[in-house]
């Protein structure tokens, strides 16, 4: 195990040497322009003083095989755990094209999860899959400042299980009417006892059954093959935070 | 004029003798004396086989040429009228009456041409269940019927109870039955990327011989098939000998569907039931499908014999339903109206419950 640690240490050691200076956007992939990381830097700045918190965007080539999530969670540890509300990191790696989003604990008590940075308004996957990752990044921090906003505002995290979901309204509606129907058949079925016999069973002399031949023949193997659907992410928590990804 | 029919009365006060549900003897319910089976058949043997001739007589009189206008052909030759042995009333039944009580003054009156020779039964299970037994179970069979209206029960009037020995033909039926069937073995196994399914089929088959014995087919038209099979099954541990004194006190009908045209429905079971037995044998599959089969029947005997069964008839809004149960078992079938704003409203309100249920639920999975 300190193996490991050792090892992650000297990778981020690299990346902080590669890195001029730890800011909170940092594209060692080259994926941004000057002037997309600039203005990054702005939005981040702004919801940072806002809400009290440290927010970090880093864009890596590779992880020289170490787990993303591992290497994330020592960035944010490292790098961006200072601020009185606590921290958070976007890592994107292009060697997979995985992204990964970590938080720490304070800012866990905010924002419930990774997910909600992720998802809380449509854009941010279709963006990475486009590889606008200047865009990806303008939503990821947008939705930092929402879900900070909206805390902050309530008293309480943003939980997307409260909120309406049409989608689980339909299926719900959907599966209480097949239900109803089938308990309206069972209802109107038990108002009769009525029925023809198809078998005569209850008249069979099970003493003189008597199997006088059974042969079991193999013909052949059909074999289907279906691909997995490659997870959208993956998560952990420890030590009060939670981190989460998946690929693009 | 000769009597046509018998009536079975008491020799020691006249009063009509009936077979009591549960007993072994037949009764006077009036001065409580109990006669053997035996000795009522014995003792009104003589008093059958002269009513018999008297009925063949009066038959060769039915004139159906100069009859006028009046009956077509085919309702005289439905029509019997005979006399009552006790009170002197013209009785009518239909061609099948073997047995049934004087509406006049009730006296229970046998026909005994209708159950001479190759008409006789050669077994009969005696009635176990009484009326109050049928009543019973009418009240039972109404509980848990959600969907019944509510003033069914209220407005509903038992019509009639009848207990009726039916006749019914019991078969049994030795085969010989072999069938191919398509078997699968499913297994799955995944790897990092794939699902893996190795779909393995097999061909299997199955010959065998069985035997059945006393399959029931009701040989009665009137008794509608589909209730007929529902009181299904009979306990024939409790068959004796045909007697006409089980007959005291119920009605009877003699078969009016032969055996042979009954023999299609009961192929028809047969071949259901061997396949299931073939198809239960080939074991350790996913699925079993039958391909094809073939069920010899190696022949077998034909009994006649009555079975008794109450019939009791309701009615509610001018239409009358009717309920059978097994005279020996208590078996109860029978089919009651519904209340269509009850069928829509209970499922509504389910459905009801159920959404905000299922909402809370689906929505942990669809975030």
């Amino acid at each position: 195990m300190k193996k490991i640690f050792l090892a992650i240490a000297i990778f981020l050691l690299n990346i902080s040497v590669a890195l001029a200076a730890i800011n909170s956007v940092n594209d060692s992939a080259g994926l941004l322009r000057e002037s997309d990381i600039q203005k990054l830097n702005a939005q981040i700045s702004q919801v940072e003083q806002k809400h009290g918190v440290r927010i970090g965007i880093n864009f890596l080539q590779t992880v020289q095989g170490h787990n993303v999530n591992t290497v994330n969670n020592e960035l944010l540890r490292k790098y961006y755990s200072d601020a009185a509300n606590g921290g958070i990191n976007l890592l994107i790696v292009m060697e997979d094209r995985s992204w990964n989003i970590a938080l720490d604990a304070k800012l866990n008590q905010r924002i419930l999860s990774y997910n909600d940075v992720a998802y809380l308004n449509d854009g941010f996957m279709d963006k990475l899959h486009n590889d606008n990752f200047a865009g990806a990044a303008e939503i990821y921090v947008k939705n930092i400042d929402e879900l900070l906003t909206y805390y902050e505002q309530h008293g309480a995290p943003f939980d997307r299980t409260e909120q309406f979901n049409p989608m689980a309204l339909g299926a719900a509606i959907l599966i209480a009417l097949i239900l109803g129907f089938l308990i309206r058949s069972w209802l109107i079925g038990s108002m009769s006892n009525v029925h023809n016999a198809v078998t005569a069973g209850d008249y069979l002399k099970r003493d003189t059954i008597n199997l006088t031949n059974q042969r079991d023949t193999y013909l052949f193997t059909n074999v289907s093959r279906r691909t997995k659907s490659k997870s959208n992410g993956g998560r952990s928590s420890g030590g009060g935070g939670s981190s989460g990804g998946g690929h693009f | 004029m000769a009597d046509t029919s018998v009536s079975y009365k008491c020799p020691n006060c006249s009063a009509p003798l009936s077979f009591l549900p549960g007993h072994s003897k037949v009764t006077c319910e009036y001065c409580g004396n109990e006669f053997e089976i035996s000795a009522i058949e014995e003792m009104f043997q003589t008093k059958r086989e002269l009513a018999a001739k008297a009925e063949e007589a009066q038959a060769a009189k039915w004139d159906t040429e100069n009859a006028g206008d009046e009956f077509s052909s085919d309702e005289v030759a439905t029509l019997h009228a005979m006399t009552c042995s006790s009170c002197g009333a013209e009785l009518v039944c239909d061609e099948n009456t073997m047995a049934t009580e004087c509406v006049y003054c009730g006296n229970p009156t046998m026909i005994p041409k209708r159950f001479d020779g190759t008409l006789k039964p050669d077994l009969i299970i005696p009635f176990k269940k009484t009326k109050e037994d049928a009543v019973a179970a009418l009240k039972k069979f109404y509980e848990g019927k959600y969907l019944l209206p509510s003033n069914f029960t209220a407005n509903n009037r038992v019509e009639d109870i009848q207990p009726m020995y039916v006749p019914f033909w019991l078969f049994d039926s030795s085969v010989e039955a072999q069938a191919d069937f398509k078997a699968e073995k499913v297994h799955r196994h995944e790897t990092a990327n794939e699902v893996i399914t190795e779909t393995e089929i097999y061909s299997c088959h199955r010959a065998g011989t069985m035997a059945f014995e006393k399959i029931p087919a009701d040989g009665s038209k009137k008794m509608d098939d589909a209730y007929m099979e529902s009181i299904e099954p009979f306990n024939y541990a409790d068959l004796v000998e045909f007697n006409t004194g089980y007959l005291t006190g119920y009605l009877a009908d003699k078969y009016d569907v032969t055996a042979e045209e009954n023999t299609a429905r009961i192929d028809n079971r047969v071949n259901n039931s061997a396949l299931e037995v073939l198809k239960s044998s080939v074991q350790g599959y996913t699925s079993v499908a039958v391909e094809n089969s073939a069920v010899i029947k190696q022949g077998g005997k034909v009994i006649y014999a009555m079975v008794p069964v109450w019939i009791l008839t309701t009615r509610y809004n001018d239409k009358p339903y009717t309920f059978m149960m097994n005279g020996q078992t208590g078996k109860f079938v029978g089919t009651v109206p519904y209340d269509a704003t009850k069928a829509f409203l209970y499922p509504a309100l389910c459905s009801g419950v159920l959404i905000p249920v299922l909402y809370f639920i689906l929505k942990m999975f669809l975030v």
